[in-house]
C-alpha cells in the first residue's frame, strides 16, 4: 500500500491551496505520469515538460475531482493522457511505431517509480496484461497504439496498412473484449 | 442521436478520437440514457487499465520543484495577513448522546443477520438506546502571513454510521481559507442507496450546527469539496439521506479516523434531525 495520506486527501488539500500536498502528490505519481506521456510523445524532454503542466492542470482542477468516477490516480492519468495527446495532435514529434511500443511495455514497470507505485499500478496491470494476451494480434496492436500510445483510428491504419472503418472497428472491438475480460476478471475475484 | 449509432463512436470517445461536435453529440446523448453513459464509463475503465500499462519513467532530480514552483496561485492561497503567531485554539465537546436503532440488527463475523438490514433497518427503527461520550479536537489557525498553506489536513474523521460501520471520510482544512472534502460509498449490499441530494451539516461547538451543502450520492457514492461557511468551533459533521434521517457522522478529534467504536456526536434530536434547516 502506498504510505501517507490517501490521493483523495492530498487532492482535497491540494484545492485548499496546499503545495505541500501537491509536492507530495507529485513525488508519488511523477514516474507514472512522465510514463504515460512518454508513451504518447515518445521524446523524454518533451515528455517532462507535457508532465508539468498535467501537474498544473491537477491543481487547478483538484475543486472539481470527484471521487465517484474513479481513483485520485485515475484522474491523474487522463489528465496525463489528454495533456499528452492535445500536445502530439499539435505536433508529434516522433510517434512510437507499433515494434516500439510492443518494446515498451516490454519493459514492465521496473524502470521507475517507487516499490510501493510498482505494488499500486501493478495490480491492474496484470489483469489488463493478461487480457491483452488473449486478443487476436491485429487487435492488440490496434488498441495498444490508440489507448497507450494516444494515437487517432487514422494514424493506426496508416501504420497498420489498413482502411480507417477496419481500424475503428478493430479498436472498438478490442476494448469492448478487453472490457468485457476486465469484469470478467472483477466478478470472480470477489 | 439514437443509442445504436452512439454505441459505434463510444469508443472513440473514451480514447479522446471525435472532433468537438461528434464529442458534443455524444455527451449530450450519454446525459440523458443512462445505459449508455454505463457503456462509457466501462469502456473508460478499461482505457484507465491500458494508460497503466505505459511502464515508470524517473523524472529528473528537480521535476517536483519545478512543478511546485510554477503551481498556479488559485484565490484560496493567497497570503492572508495575520497577527503574526500561531493560534491553538482548543474545543472540549460536551458529553453527548447519540441515537441508536434498537432494530438495527448487529453484524456478527462480518455476516449481517437479516437482508439488507443496513440503512432499511435503521431508517425502520421505532426506537432508540442512547450512548454517551465526548471528544476533544485542537484546531491550529496559523495566523502568520503564509505563502503555502495549510500544511496538511487540520482534522480527518472517519464517518459512520450509527451502527458504526465505516461509509465515508471526512477532511477539514482551516488554512488559507476554511474548506471541507467529504465522501461516501455505500456498500451494496448493506445499504438501500438512495441516490439524490445528501445534506452535510457541520456541527459547531455547543450545537451550532450549519447546514454546508448538498451532496449528490449515485449508486452509493459521493463526494464534496466545498469552502467550509463560518461555524465558530468544529467538533464534527454529520450527513442526512434525502428523507432527512441522518446516515453517518464523524467527529473531529483524537482518534478519528482510525476505526474503533461509533463517532461521537451530538444528538440528531428527538425527531432525528437537527440543524438540516427544516
Amino acid at each position: 500500500m502506498t504510505a501517507g495520506p490517501s490521493d483523495d486527501l492530498l487532492i482535497a488539500a491540494m484545492a485548499s491551496g496546499d503545495t505541500d500536498a501537491a509536492a507530495q502528490f507529485v513525488r508519488r505519481h511523477g514516474a507514472v505520469v512522465i510514463g504515460v506521456v512518454f508513451a504518447i510523445v515518445g521524446d523524454r524532454h518533451t515528455a517532462e515538460d507535457v508532465s508539468q503542466e498535467v501537474f498544473w492542470r491537477a491543481w487547478r482542477a483538484a475543486s472539481s475531482y470527484d471521487p465517484r468516477r474513479g481513483t485520485g490516480e485515475a484522474w491523474l492519468l487522463a489528465i496525463a493522457r489528454n495533456a499528452a495527446i492535445d500536445h502530439v495532435r499539435v505536433r508529434r514529434p516522433r510517434p512510437l511505431g507499433p515494434a516500439e511500443m510492443d518494446h515498451l511495455l516490454a519493459r514492465g514497470h521496473d524502470d521507475g517509480g517507487t516499490p510501493d507505485e510498482r505494488v499500486v499500478a501493478g495490480v491492474d496491470a496484470v489483469l489488463v496484461r493478461r487480457a491483452l494476451s488473449r486478443l487476436p494480434e491485429a487487435q492488440r496492436r490496434a488498441i495498444v497504439m490508440a489507448a497507450v500510445g494516444g494515437r487517432t483510428a487514422a494514424e493506426v491504419g496508416r501504420a497498420e496498412g489498413i482502411p480507417l472503418g477496419t481500424a475503428k472497428t478493430r479498436i472498438r472491438t478490442a476494448l469492448q473484449r478487453l472490457r468485457d475480460a476486465l469484469a470478467e476478471s472483477e466478478r470472480s475475484a470477489v | 442521436m439514437q443509442c445504436d449509432q452512439v454505441r459505434e463512436d463510444t469508443a472513440a470517445f473514451v480514447l479522446g478520437d471525435l472532433d468537438g461536435a461528434e464529442r458534443a453529440m455524444i455527451i449530450e446523448h450519454i446525459s440523458r440514457c443512462p445505459p449508455c453513459q454505463s457503456e462509457v464509463a466501462s469502456l473508460a475503465v478499461a482505457v484507465d487499465g491500458l494508460t497503466r500499462l505505459a511502464p515508470p519513467v524517473l523524472p529528473s532530480d528537480d521535476f517536483v520543484d519545478r512543478v511546485v514552483g510554477g503551481l498556479p496561485r488559485p484565490l484560496a492561497a493567497e497570503p492572508q495577513l495575520g497577527t503574526g503567531a500561531p493560534e491553538v485554539v482548543k474545543v472540549q465537546t460536551q458529553k453527548w448522546p447519540v441515537l441508536l436503532p434498537l432494530g438495527a440488527q448487529r453484524r456478527e463475523r462480518g455476516q449481517w443477520t437479516g437482508p439488507r438490514a443496513g440503512l432499511r433497518a435503521y431508517i425502520a427503527a421505532a426506537a432508540a438506546v442512547v450512548v454517551v461520550a465526548g471528544a476533544v479536537v485542537y484546531i491550529v489557525h496559523d495566523r502568520r502571513p503564509a505563502r503555502t498553506a495549510p500544511r496538511a489536513p487540520v482534522a480527518a474523521t472517519d464517518l459512520r454510521t450509527p451502527m458504526g460501520d465505516k461509509v465515508g471520510q471526512a477532511v477539514m482544512f482551516v488554512q488559507p481559507n476554511p474548506y471541507m472534502s467529504i465522501s461516501v460509498d455505500l456498500p451494496a449490499n448493506l445499504y438501500d442507496r438512495v441516490s439524490g441530494p445528501y445534506l452535510v451539516t457541520v456541527v459547531g461547538r455547543g450545537g451550532a450546527d450549519v447546514a454546508q451543502a448538498q451532496m449528490g450520492v449515485l449508486d452509493g457514492r459521493g463526494a464534496l469539496n466545498e469552502p467550509l461557511k463560518a461555524v465558530g468551533d468544529v467538533v464534527g459533521v454529520r450527513v442526512a439521506a434525502p428523507n432527512g434521517m441522518d446516515l453517518c457522522s464523524g467527529p473531529f478529534g483524537p482518534g478519528a479516523g482510525k476505526g474503533g467504536p461509533p463517532p461521537e456526536m451530538p444528538p440528531p434530536g428527538p425527531t432525528g434531525r437537527r440543524g438540516m434547516g427544516r
